[in-house]
């Protein structure tokens, strides 16, 4: 037994030490390549099948063997190198990964606000800004970054852009106008109950509930102020406890009428007809708005009026990362092709700006009447010139989808990292949207009757030994002394 | 007794020669279950230990439990899952004890057999996949996401793990005690509220323990019948401490206190229940 037991104890001590991160990061070398970031985010290859099914811009553009190909193969074929791809369903589980193992990947592509996060712990470190990005980055993106605080110096960043886009609404075109879901409100309206997905993830559902509760204030903004985009950051960004409450009580009542939460089911929910709208980020819109085509239907993409929000999801470096290799990475994936492979891939929008992207926009023109102007894009948002318009069917289609007019884009702002304390009181009041919560006197009506419940069965079941019966003790005592007489 | 002690000092499984490579105690072939036990088993109940009484920072602290304790949401999830597994354990009880005994009384054990694979074959299905057609089922039929579709949900996936214990209680029981009361006199209704049902409490007990249990710590089910307006149960509240969502922290510490105060709930059922008294007419039933 004895033995068992330091076998026992040994082997706890053993799986103690085995913990520690030192040991897991032994077999990365100087030509592995750690990569963290999302699912189906990087085009890993197509099957032999689909190869039929793609678009022309890729057929042309690549050999049906390229195309087999997964960009981490060709990377590894081109620079010696393996590559490690890990994917994260959050930013938080990325960022407990890194916590604890924080010299484990060379590369990571959080969203911005986790970006802003790792920059303030120090998780991250500033790199010599890629040729990539140095040229082609999109002009808007970069000010956005700086504006960020993710540049370091004339010559580093801490982060270069890799996709981006706005949030909004997908809806049906065959049963509702965009006309109908103008405001982030408009998902109560009573033809829309019960047939509506909002994200179950408290950030995104934010910029919903206070676009909702302050409609009005957002209306009435001056447009063409210009104070007008810090005005709108501003609102968008309030975590005062008046607003908290207005939200919660926004969420709660919207709740009643929802068809539920989610993250990744209302795509599939909003094909097969069991919802009208979904609450989404525009990759996914395009995503769905694909897929709905190949099943026979028409979908559209309307940001609110309100305004919205606007996120980037940037490649980073933790401190022990491979710069070198991280950096070829980062140029590789911004190459032109790899660029347009992603796109297609992924339905997302790269923050690349490259001349021939542009290109690639225009073999995508949609035949119609409207237009939208994607100069603010490709040369900054003071670009006045009008090479960068494109045709499009409708402003709420695809391609304004993927590449949202600078009209909208104007009232899209980023939403800031919340932290600490503030971080704490959002996570409680979406607890109290999400779960059932009653009021105190009712917990402690119920802590209470299941208290007396249990005294009552205990008195019950063990009477015998708590009320002695005083009768039958004398009783039993006058016995034991006659005994002891007679004895 | 004598014979295992005799055993117990002979090596269990000898070569020829008596000694060499596959000579094994018997306390030694229990060192693989050992080693998974320490490592999968004690070594995460230490963690979430440690974590459950630590702070962020690491230091030792009880905010985690007060935290809990102080918070109506938490309170009121708890709450929910206790009447809601209450309610569930109800039900599936009401519909598999009948369902179980007419599988044990039936003549024709061919049919028998084939019956309770009808009732078993789900199980064998991921409950995640089962979950998704029941969903469209109920859609199919027209009852809109929310409690009662949780409900039927969660009645639909525990089901089999009543049936089960029921079944095997009920097939070997000794039918000459339910002869002999009706010998006796007995009416249908007394011989089996005097004799079968007191009878078959050990396969109640080890039911109802599989199914209140589980479904108290159940999310994915909660999660895709519920919609918006349905409830969620402590398991959920469990899934969003530890894998965070989008802009939620992670919260490791508050999580395992969760998981604690479970564990400890867990605990005390099986004692009410006496799930682990190892009794004779259990044997096999039991957990």
């Amino acid at each position: 037994m004895k033995k068992l037991l330091i076998v026992f104890l040994s082997l706890i001590l053993a799986s103690f030490t085995l913990t520690k991160p030192e040991n897991q990061v032994l077999a990365k070398d100087n030509n592995t390549l750690v990569i963290y970031s999302w699912e189906d985010y990087l085009d890993l290859g197509y099957e032999e099948e689909d190869l039929e099914d793609l678009s022309d811009s890729l057929l042309d553009r690549f050999t049906s063997d390229e195309l087999l190909m997964g960009l981490t193969d060709i990377f590894e074929e081109e620079y010696g190198v393996t590559v490690e791809y890990r994917t994260f369903a959050t930013n938080e589980e990325m960022y407990n990964e890194l916590i604890n193992n924080p010299s484990g990947p060379d590369l990571i592509c959080p969203s911005e606000y986790m970006i802003m996060r790792m920059k303030d712990e120090g998780l991250i470190k500033p790199y010599t800004t890629p040729e990539s990005w140095q040229n082609y980055g999109s002009p808007y993106i970069k000010s956005e970054f700086s504006r960020l605080g993710l540049t370091s110096g004339e010559d580093k960043v801490y982060a270069t852009g890799y996709m981006w886009g706005t949030m909004g609404y997908i809806y049906n075109t065959a049963n509702t106008l965009p006309e109908e879901l103008k405001n982030w409100d408009s998902i109560l309206s009573d033809k829309f109950n019960q047939k509506v997905t909002i994200k179950d993830s408290i950030r995104d559902t934010y910029i919903l509930a206070v676009g909702a509760v302050y409609e009005e204030e957002l209306k009435n903004l001056d447009k063409n102020a210009p104070d007008y985009s810090q005005k709108i950051a501003e609102i968008f960004n309030r975590t005062d406890d008046e607003t908290l409450k207005k939200v919660e009580d926004f969420l709660k009542t919207a709740k009643q009428r929802l068809y539920g939460f989610e993250v990744d089911s209302g795509k599939t929910d909003m094909i097969t007809g069991k919802i009208e709208v979904n609450f989404a980020w525009s990759g996914d819109a395009v995503y769905t708005i694909d897929e709905a085509e190949l099943a026979g239907l028409e979908f559209g993409y309307v940001v609110p009026e309100e305004g919205s929000n606007v996120w980037f999801d940037g490649w980073v470096m933790p401190n022990g990362a491979n710069e070198s290799l991280a950096t070829k990475f980062i140029n590789f994936v911004s190459e032109l092709n790899n660029v347009i492979r992603n796109m297609e891939y992924i339905g997302y929008t790269s923050c690349m700006a490259q001349q021939e992207v542009f290109d690639y926009i225009l073999e995508n023109e949609e035949e119609g009447e409207e237009q939208i102007d994607l100069g603010y894009f490709f040369k900054g948002a003071n670009y006045s010139g009008s090479d960068y318009k494109v045709t499009v069917a409708s402003k709420y289609g695809r391609l304004a989808t993927q590449y949202p007019d600078f009209e909208t884009i104007k009232r899209c702002t980023v939403m800031a990292n919340f932290s600490g304390e503030t971080l704490d009181k959002i996570n409680d009041m979406w607890n109290r949207v999400k779960f059932i919560t009653f009021p105190v006197w009712i917990i402690w009506t119920i802590v209470g009757v299941v208290f007396l419940g249990l005294l009552a069965f205990v008195l019950v079941k063990f009477k015998d030994r708590i009320f002695v019966n005083v009768k039958n003790r004398k009783k039993w005592r006058v016995v034991k002394k006659e005994e002891l007489k007679n004895f | 007794m004598k014979g295992a002690k005799i055993i117990k000092k002979e090596p269990f499984i000898t070569d020829n020669k008596g000694g060499g490579l596959l000579k094994f105690k018997r306390s030694q072939l229990c060192i693989p279950y050992g080693l998974f036990l320490s490592v999968f088993v004690i070594f995460p109940l230490l963690l979430i230990i440690y974590y459950a009484f630590t702070s962020k920072t690491g230091t030792f602290s009880l905010s985690n439990f007060t935290a809990f304790f102080t918070e109506p949401t938490n309170i009121s999830t708890l709450i929910i899952s206790i009447f809601v597994s209450f309610i569930v354990t109800v039900i599936c009880l009401l519909i598999s004890y009948p369902v179980a005994y007419i599988l044990s009384r039936l003549k024709n054990s061919n049919l028998a057999f084939v019956l309770l694979l009808l009732f078993i074959l789900p199980t064998w299905l991921n409950f995640v996949l089962r979950a998704m057609a029941m969903k469209e089922l109920l859609s199919f039929i027209g009852i809109p996401l929310g409690s009662t579709a949780s409900i039927i949900g969660l009645v639909y996936d525990f089901m089999p793990f009543m049936i089960m214990p029921l079944y095997s209680t009920l097939i070997k029981m000794d039918k000459s005690f339910e002869e002999a009361a009706s010998d006796l006199g007995a009416s249908k209704v007394k011989v089996f509220t005097s004799v079968t049902l007191p009878l078959s409490k050990p396969g109640i007990i080890s039911g109802v323990t599989m199914v209140f249990l589980p479904v108290m710590s159940c999310y994915v089910i909660t999660d895709t019948f519920s919609g918006s307006t349905g409830f969620s149960l402590i398991g959920k509240l469990i899934a969003k401490c530890f894998l965070g969502e989008n802009g939620a922290p992670i919260q490791i510490n508050e999580g395992a206190a969760i998981s604690l105060i479970m564990l400890v709930i867990m605990v005390v059922t099986m004692l009410l229940t006496g799930g682990f008294k190892n009794s004779e007419n259990a044997r096999g039933t039991n957990l």
